[in-house]
């Protein structure tokens, strides 16, 4: 076990340094030099210089440089990516430019929202998905069943941000009302209040996964039924819901555990639209931000967090496999 | 919507359509008869997408006011008999504005499915087939992509190239081919070892002979099958991107955008948000069926659980 | 939330700005619109300038420079006053911050003086007591005694302001290439002394400007605490100075709250309520809601006591049941269609002018602002004299598409001319996305064939800086005088580094000179007329700036908010005098 998830985790480390690069590229694909739009209207030469030092601009831009001449490599000691490569590695995860607080310190603000917005949301899938996805099985081919797969085909054909949008005006127009929106209280503090700011939110982004996990549920369930052993204990005489809740369901949990942890990188991507419409100042707005205001960097090394984040969690769930068959072993 | 695929297995049926032999149309219709009542959900699910392209290519001649007519009616107008889904901000015809939506979403789509779905199908049966360092190594570019919020990625990328309709299908291709790529190289290594491949080799069939005329047929079923969800990816995903400003930009007409342009307008008018929205969620849900009707049609052994 | 680059742009022109513009997404990036802080208004700005009226068909702003909004009655001290802010803050420092923020640092920190570009009659002598003017380029400020720095925990010791805290202000803005004053301090100020006993400032200009008075106190020109200087770190999140409030560690809450609390220090008294202590209102609460309906249901809930609705319909329906107090007041906002004179076709003049003729401004009027706005000359109409006067600007660019075909069927020998025009796509300043299809409708119809090219923000910022488009429409803008406005016309562009624009003094070397001389007129009378021949001047040629039109703005406030000034722009916020009446 534990070399199995060694060796995960040294192909997470890959990816992710791969994923960097790439996301480096990219970003410094966009054109326009930001020192000079940064210095303004009244730019004078020798501010452009400081403030691109300042901005770091002045570095090459990887530690290593394909040149035309002899010895056609070189190498810098310091460049952005480089720099920035190390810092990161270090724990320095560097000052927002547009902020100008230490991307550290919003991390802390913001990690919980996102965790809260997350964890909300992954519950709601997993209350409303696979209790009528299991159901949906049992009943298969009733009216139910039929409900069921029709609303869950809906969910996941809905646009996230236009729900969020109904939701959100829908209300303000016909009653005048609006959820508490802006600063968050904390749950510690007014549950109530906190769970109306966070509700309608986390159940905009969880139509989607609970569609998804019926639907999977649903199959999932249906195909374990159908296996040799479950016909065994049915032949057994055990009772059908002794079968399928002993036998049946921890099985076909297994492809739903997996989904869920593909869902929560889908999920992390809709935070950002979800925490912009419902102002929640999560992580996901603070990447958006970061992002629309060019602020590379910190960009970056937001999207190294994420990633980190995903690797882990999938790892986890990986791990989580063990639990639900002991035939899963990992040499 | 690349979880719902790894649902669906590889190996599918080839042949759709029984071809009968004689009395073919009446025969035909017969079948197609039995294939719509058998999966309703499916036929309703074309319907959809008929009419929805029949609204984008005639869009023109349907819309009763110009895409930026601004004089289409009074400013922030509710519905009414002048304008169907009332007007906007500055008096352009909401419906007008629909139906021209309809073309962006459904152009972009499918040019964004049909190129990333064909690279994605290249990617995975080389990677699949061939096996070695190759594989692994796209491979670990695929989980590297699919391990990552793909929104966020995809707004890089438009942030890097600007927003246009090229940098949204650029974009959306981009997202969908990892995808693509780790289902066709599941379907390619399981045909890998099938007999018929063996059997051309043995007899020294070329690689390039071998991946034409045997791999790629099977998996290509399977890739359309799959490109029925995809369009639904894609048609949400160019949405988001307009509702976040980075879509086609104005002025053409796109839903995402009409959506949140209806947010921030004051009074509010609930249909200038309602039907942009409503497009893109029937749109979007025609595709779905069809997909889950397609899936139960080619592949048998999924109709239990799936139907 | 706005961008970092243009806000710094916008920082450069005037003294405190609404941030219109922001690339992002609508709303929820959350943008747009700063709902500032007590009293003057939101919507920044001028009535007209040096007291006239406003033009014939604009309606009257609620109130006229001095004036206040819900008077009357006995002050009563106490209360928090909560405001909703749409963008967040990056810092505190006054010097360096280009958030939308920077509103509220006339809370914090003082000016040397403030005049307010809308009035004549207003003098707000915050740190200098008189001023002497021994010659057009030397002023002599005699400062006060008794501007406290209040108790605060950042070590600095409560003691007066004076000369020598300016002095080490304007010393770090010089010397501090990020600073956002950094070209006006570099270039129009010669020398700034102060003597040793810090009562007497000298600031000496290189050459007469006449823009000064409006520029020395604006918000980017706080004077900080000389200790604060030494360790600039420390206002990032905090305060102290000899402002009426003070931001305390930890009273700032990244994405979510600042709070500013009253000092018990503050010079200021009412001399009209028996030299009671001022600010009456003992906090600030400045909440980030980014969302626009979010501040809207606050408002209506009490939860912030001043909103600015988008536009007069959504104004009139909050008002309807409800006994808000409004204030309406031009603004100092606008689009502008910006060519570039050295390239085809608008080198040619008749080019130019066939796009000014194009445009008819009136449909923006009705269509984007519902009839609250005003057509715009090369001066914004807002600004009073500086502006052409209606009847004069109806002849000078009237609405003639007839015209324009004739003057390209002249230039070009064709029906029609193709011109490329880029813009921001990516804008969510709902004005720009309105006023574009009109707009290309507009230039379509007067023989003009727009090969469209939209670019994300920063790539068409990129270029606008880099002077490397044909024609751009630009995005919402903010000038609180004309000095920006003119410069765009010099061949040199403004700041005179040739970037952003090249003005048709490219073409004419003598508006270069009308300009530049405007500059030193320190008359403000003198200085208006100057502007507007300059005017003619470019109008004769071809203007290749053409801000299209100026809306009015509307503030909300709940009934209880008392004593608001109007009328002032941004300068409204130095003064205190709002109170609370609640029961």
């Amino acid at each position: 076990m534990q070399t199995f998830i060694l060796r995960r985790l040294m192909i997470g480390v890959v990816i992710l340094f791969f994923l960097s690069i790439i996301v480096f590229v990219l970003l410094s694909v966009v054109p326009g030099d930001p020192a000079k739009q940064r210095c303004g209207l009244s730019c004078q030469g020798d501010q452009i210089a400081a403030i691109r030092h300042s901005l770091g601009l002045d570095k090459s831009r990887f530690p290593v440089n394909v040149t035309g001449n002899p010895p056609f490599v070189e190498f810098h000691k310091n460049s952005q990516y480089g720099d920035w490569l190390r810092d990161v590695v270090t724990g320095d995860l560097g000052e927002s430019q547009y902020f100008h607080q230490p991307v550290t310190k919003a991390i802390r603000n913001r990690l919980p929202v996102t965790v809260e917005l997350m964890v909300l949301t992954m519950v709601l899938t997993i209350l409303v998905g696979i209790p009528f996805g299991v159901i949906s099985a049992l009943f298969r081919n009733s009216p139910l069943d039929y409900v069921v797969r029709l609303t869950s085909i809906f969910g996941l054909s809905v646009p996230s941000f236009w729900v969020a949008t109904l939701v959100l005006i829908v209300p303000l127009a016909l009653w005048n009302y609006s959820p508490p929106l802006g600063r968050t209280v904390g749950f510690t503090h007014d549950p109530i209040g906190n769970l109306k700011q966070f509700t309608p939110a986390a159940a905009v982004l969880a139509l989607g996964s609970a569609a998804g996990i019926m639907r999977l549920s649903r199959s999932s369930l249906l195909e374990v039924m159908r296996q040799d052993y479950m016909r065994t204990a049915r032949a057994k005489g055990l009772r059908e819901r002794v079968v399928v809740l002993r036998h049946g369901l921890k099985n076909s949990l297994i492809p739903i555990v997996t989904v869920l942890g593909l869902q929560v990188a889908g999920l992390l991507g809709g935070s950002l639209i979800i925490e912009q419409i419902f102002t929640l100042p999560g992580l996901g707005q603070y990447t958006f931000i970061e992002l629309f205001n060019k602020d590379f960097p910190v960009v970056q090394t937001m999207t190294l967090y994420i990633g980190v984040v995903v690797i882990l969690l999938n790892l986890a769930v990986d791990v989580s496999y063990a639990w639900f068959d002991p035939r899963i072993r990992y040499s | 919507m690349a979880k719902d695929i790894t649902v669906a297995t590889s190996g599918i049926a080839s042949g759709v359509f029984e071809r009968p032999e004689r009395g073919r149309s009446a025969a035909f219709l017969r079948q197609a008869g039995i294939l719509i009542r058998r999966n309703p959900l499916g036929f309703i699910g074309l319907l959809i997408i008929v009419v929805f392209g029949l609204i984008a290519i005639f869009g023109p001649w349907i819309a009763p006011y110009g895409l930026n007519d601004f004089k289409a009616g009074d400013p922030n107008a509710g519905m009414s008999a002048h304008n169907w889904f009332g007007t906007d901000a500055i008096g352009r015809d909401t419906f007008s504005r629909d139906v021209y939506g309809a073309r962006i979403s459904l152009s972009v789509a499918f040019i964004s499915v049909l190129g990333g779905a064909a690279i994605g199908t290249a990617f995975g049966i080389i990677s699949g087939y061939s096996g070695g360092t190759l594989d692994s190594f796209i491979q670990r570019s695929v989980d590297t992509f699919i391990a990552f919020p793909s929104l966020l990625l995809l707004l890089i990328i438009v942030q890097a190239l600007g927003p246009s309709q090229r940098t949204v299908v650029l974009a959306i291709m981009l997202g969908i081919i990892p995808g693509v790529t780790r289902v066709v190289r599941g379907a390619a290594l399981a045909e890998k070892h099938n007999q018929y491949v063996e059997a051309a080799r043995s007899i020294g069939a070329s690689t390039p002979r071998v991946l034409f005329r045997h791999i790629l047929p099977n998996v290509l079923a399977l890739a359309i099958v799959i490109m029925t969800t995809l369009l639904g990816f894609a048609i949400l995903t160019e949405a988001s991107l307009a509702f976040l400003g980075l879509g086609v930009p104005e002025p053409a007409a796109s839903w995402g955008r009409d959506v949140s342009a209806a947010r921030n307008n004051f009074p509010l008018q609930i249909p200038a948000a309602f039907f942009p929205g409503a497009a893109i969620t029937l749109t979007v849900l025609g595709f779905n069926l069809l997909g889950d009707a397609i899936r139960d049609i080619a592949d048998p052994r999924l109709r239990g659980s799936q139907s | 939330m706005a961008d970092s680059y243009w806000n710094k742009v916008t920082a450069q022109r005037i003294s405190r700005r609404r941030v219109l513009q922001s690339a992002g997404v609508a709303g929820a990036a959350g943008a747009a619109v700063i709902v500032v802080g007590c009293g003057g208004g939101s919507s920044s700005n001028k009535t007209p300038g040096a007291g006239t009226t406003p033009k014939a068909k604009a309606t009257t702003p609620s109130g006229t420079a001095g004036e206040v909004l819900n008077g009357g009655g006995t002050p009563k001290a106490g209360g928090t006053y909560n405001i909703g802010t749409s963008v967040d803050f990056d810092t505190f420092d006054p010097h360096i911050s280009i958030a939308g923020g920077v509103a509220y640092f006339s809370r914090l920190y003082n000016a040397v003086i403030n005049r307010s570009p809308r009035s004549t009659t207003f003098k707000f002598d915050d740190l200098a007591e008189s001023l002497e003017q021994p010659d057009s380029t030397t002023y002599i400020f005699k400062m006060r005694d008794n501007v406290m720095i209040g108790p605060n925990q950042l070590g600095v010791p409560e003691r007066a302001m004076n000369a020598l805290d300016v002095k080490a202000s304007f010393d770090r803005i010089k010397n501090l290439p990020q600073s956002n004053a950094y070209a006006f301090v570099g270039q129009k100020i010669a020398s700034v002394d102060a003597s040793a006993d810090g009562k007497t400032l000298t600031i000496k200009t290189p050459q007469p400007y006449g823009y000064f008075f409006y520029r020395i106190g604006s918000g980017i020109n706080l004077i900080v605490p000389k200790e604060l200087i030494e360790t600039p770190d420390k206002m990032k999140t905090a305060s102290a100075g000899g402002g009426p409030y003070v931001l305390n560690p930890g009273a700032y809450t990244e994405g979510q709250n600042a709070s500013l609390k009253r000092n018990p220090s503050y010079y200021l008294k009412d001399k009209a309520n028996n030299n009671a202590a001022l600010p009456y209102i003992d906090e600030m609460s400045i909440k980030i809601i980014a969302d626009r309906s979010a501040q809207r249901t606050a408002f209506q809930s009490k939860q912030i006591d001043q909103y600015s609705p988008q536009n007069v319909d959504e104004a009139n329906q909050l008002k309807s049941g409800a006994d808000y107090a409004i204030n309406k007041d031009s603004t100092n906002t606008f689009i502008a269609f910006t060519m570039n004179p050295t390239k085809d076709p608008w080198k040619d003049d008749r080019i130019r002018l066939a796009a000014m003729y194009a445009l008819n401004r009136q449909e923006y009027v009705d269509r984007v602002y519902k009839g609250e706005a005003q057509a715009n000359g090369l001066v914004h109409w807002s600004l009073g004299d500086y502006a052409l006067p209606t009847a004069e600007l109806d002849k000078l660019q009237p609405y003639d598409p007839k015209k324009s075909k004739q003057l390209i069927q002249a230039a070009t020998g064709k029906d029609t001319v193709d011109i490329t025009v880029m813009w921001p796509a990516d804008s969510i300043i709902e004005e720009h996305n309105l006023h574009l299809p009109i707009w290309l409708q507009q230039m379509q119809d007067a023989g003009f064939n727009v090969n469209k090219d939209p670019q994300a923000f920063v790539t068409w910022l990129g270029n606008y800086t880099d002077l490397k488009y044909d024609s751009s429409l630009a995005l919402n803008q903010i000038y609180e005088f004309a000095e920006f406005e003119m410069d765009f016309e010099h061949s040199e562009g403004p700041a005179r580094n040739k970037i952003y624009t090249i003005g048709v003094g490219a073409l004419d070397p003598s508006i270069d000179k009308a300009i530049d001389d405007s500059k030193a007129i320190v008359d403000p009378a003198a200085q208006a007329k100057a502007v507007q021949d300059v005017q003619r001047k470019i109008y004769a040629k071809g203007p290749m700036f053409l801000p299209l039109v100026t809306p009015n703005a509307f503030t909300l406030y709940q009934s209880y908010v008392k004593n608001i000034p109007v009328g002032l722009g941004f300068s409204g916020l130095f003064l205190n005098t709002t109170y609370l009446d609640k029961a």
